[in-house]
């Protein structure tokens, strides 16, 4: 049996504990303050207890040395209107124009900016399109990459509907913070009169509009997953090794490290999830290039065609075991049910048995239960994570443009623990048993 | 200024938000500001649906989590391992019990104590780690059960959020809480 880090939070560093089994107590006084204004020491003990992807590390080492800034302020459209005319001066051979910047919604973790730019486009000729600034509040709800997020829409460019990725500001050497330049892509994330829920969650899309989104959903999954990614710039991504559990492991360590980082309080349940992640570590048998939180509320559509127009939110993407979109795709929070059979709806769009026979009839890759059950159990305990710590650190320093979102986000954590009960106990999705 | 004048008050500013301050907001065409208009309302409403109950949520979720240390105390006893937790889950056991006996405890100390119990239970299943036998078994297993009790009260509690879409199936919270009381 190996032994926790158990220390005074408000004292020195703690020596170094085995992988995996650091633990900083959680709800005092002096563990607050330990998570409000992390000494240096924190940064580093958590990045060897809970090992994970290089770019990763960069990223929630940022966000540790940057915490005790103080609140954010969302900056004016002015100030961003002059810093982006900054930016595209570096960006951009010859004169352009911006008009039309505004404030886009959507989302809970990143700010999104909306504006036209004409310019002379290589190859193109001398254009105005759309685009759109997404860029990093102070903190959010997911430290994730910018650069991972460029490159892999721009790898993706052609083999589904994604942005046009056009500029990278990967450190906010010009914006305020981290940010990347799209284009926009036209259409809606839920259609028209759905009543109003957080964040994309529980969309319920009409029959007819099933009927046409759905094929394309589980195909533009299935052409994701079979992405020849090898030929792609994606530089910023770690390629786990297949025939390992290395690449379940570098996923359940960076959540393990987010939550001693980021929480207010204890919770036991997360602590028995986490061990029975580490019990039952999935080995790795193909290397996909994964969206990261692929579901409805994620893709842009046109409602008269039912096209979809365009995958969004990028910034989960990362390189590993397919069975991991799979499974997040399939979570309750984001399905519904069939309004006449009350069946219960993958993304509001289709039965999970039919999504899985399709994706695996177009794909080619097999669907293994194991593994499938191992990243629902992950996914659900990730969530849980984001919402009942990380939300709660970010609301109390009050570190993002979204800090109401993020405080109502935490109703969402004791469904997501239910499914993360059912996922331990093998209950299928739909069929929960009354509490 | 009782509950019932906090409600009327929180009324009035959800009402005031509603009807007056969002109007204006969408008219200045700032979505942003929109959408976070609607949120705050939808937030200070919930706060107004469980106000009155806030504490009863506390002492539930207080002593469940009493009565999951004695049972893991219990378990490692038997098991004659990690003695030192032994003791600090019958201290913080004992605690919980007298916070929740005494009508003046406040909120903040439930939650106060509620947390040192739920730390020293979360160190013990970090402790104990991914086995799955013998008192590991034996506390993973107090530790489902409990959560399936504090889940389904969460669920409750946060319903009028309307998170998930199969609501009807959600437990009614006062039907737990009476249930707690008795």
């Amino acid at each position: 049996m190996s032994t926790p880090q158990q220390l005074p939070a408000d004292t020195a560093a703690p020596a170094s504990p085995k992988a995996g089994r650091l633990f900083l107590p959680a709800g005092r006084a002096q563990d607050e303050e330990l998570r409000d204004n992390p000494p240096s020491w924190l940064a580093d003990r958590v990045d060897a207890a809970f090992p994970t992807e290089d770019e990763y590390r960069r990223v929630l080492a940022r966000k540790l040395r940057r915490r005790a800034s103080g609140p954010y302020t969302v900056p004016s459209l002015s100030e961003l209107r002059t810093r982006l005319h900054d930016f595209l001066s570096a960006h951009i051979e010859g004169d352009f124009t911006v008009t039309g910047v505004r404030w886009l919604t959507g989302g809970a973790s990143k700010i999104q900016l909306a504006f036209g730019l004409t310019w002379d486009a290589p190859g193109q000729g001398r254009i105005t399109e759309p685009l759109v600034v997404r860029m990093e509040p102070a903190e959010s709800l997911n430290a994730t990459s910018r650069l991972r997020e460029f490159q892999v829409i721009r790898a993706l460019h052609g083999t589904i509907p994604v942005p046009v990725a056009r500029w990278l500001d990967p450190d906010g050497t010009w914006l305020p913070e981290p940010a990347i330049v799209y284009s926009l892509v036209r259409g809606t994330t839920k259609p028209r009169g759905d009543r109003l829920r957080v964040s994309g969650t529980g969309t319920r899309f009409p029959a007819s509009l099933r009927a046409a989104l759905a094929p394309q959903f589980v195909a533009h999954l299935a052409a994701l997953h079979t992405f020849d990614w090898r030929g792609a710039d994606l530089s910023a991504f770690t390629v786990p090794r297949v025939g390992t559990t290395e690449s379940a492991l570098w996923q359940l360590n960076r959540v393990r490290r987010v939550w001693e980082e980021d929480r207010g309080e204890d919770f036991p349940l997360v602590e028995l999830a986490a061990n029975w992640l580490e019990g039952h570590l999935p080995e790795l048998d193909v290397v996909s290039l994964l969206h990261g939180d692929f579901r409805s509320g994620n893709f842009m559509f046109d409602e008269e065609t039912g096209e979809i127009t365009g995958w969004l939110d990028w910034e989960r993407g990362y390189l590993g075991d397919r069975h991991r979109d799979l499974a997040w795709t399939m979570l309750r929070l984001f399905g519904s049910h069939d309004e006449e059979t009350g069946e219960f709806l993958v993304s509001g769009l289709v039965p999970e048995s039919r999504f899985l026979a399709e994706y695996e009839r177009l794909s080619g890759l097999p669907v293994d239960r194991t593994r499938l059950r191992w990243y629902r159990v992950l996914n659900a305990y990730q969530m849980m994570v984001s919402n009942f710590a990380t939300g709660y650190r970010v609301v109390k320093l009050g570190r993002s443009h979204q800090d109401v979102l993020l405080a109502l986000v935490e109703g969402a954590v004791y469904s997501l623990a239910q499914e993360l009960l059912d996922a331990l106990e093998e209950v299928p999705h739909g069929a929960r048993p009354m509490a | 200024m009782g509950p019932d004048r906090w409600r009327d008050g929180l009324q009035a500013c959800i009402r005031s938000l509603v009807t007056v301050v969002k109007p204006a907001v969408d008219r200045s065409g700032d979505p942003l500001a929109s959408e976070q208009v609607a949120l705050v309302a939808r937030y200070l409403d919930f706060l107004a649906q469980r106000i009155d109950v806030y504490r009863d949520r506390g002492l539930a979720i207080l002593l469940s989590y009493a009565e999951l240390a004695d049972r893991v105390r219990d378990a490692l006893a038997r098991a004659g391992t990690l003695p030192d937790s032994v003791t600090a889950l019958r201290e913080a056991a004992d605690r919980a019990r007298a916070v929740g006996a005494d009508p003046r405890s406040r909120p903040s100390e439930i939650e106060a104590t509620t947390n040192e119990v739920k730390t020293e239970l979360s160190r013990i299943v970090r402790q104990l780690g991914p086995a799955e036998t013998g008192v590991q078994a034996e506390v993973a297993a107090a530790v489902t059960e409990h959560a399936t009790g504090l889940v389904a009260l969460g669920r409750a509690w946060f319903a009028p959020q309307r998170w998930e879409n199969d609501a009807d199936r959600i437990p009614r919270l006062e039907d737990i809480l009476d249930r707690n009381r008795t």
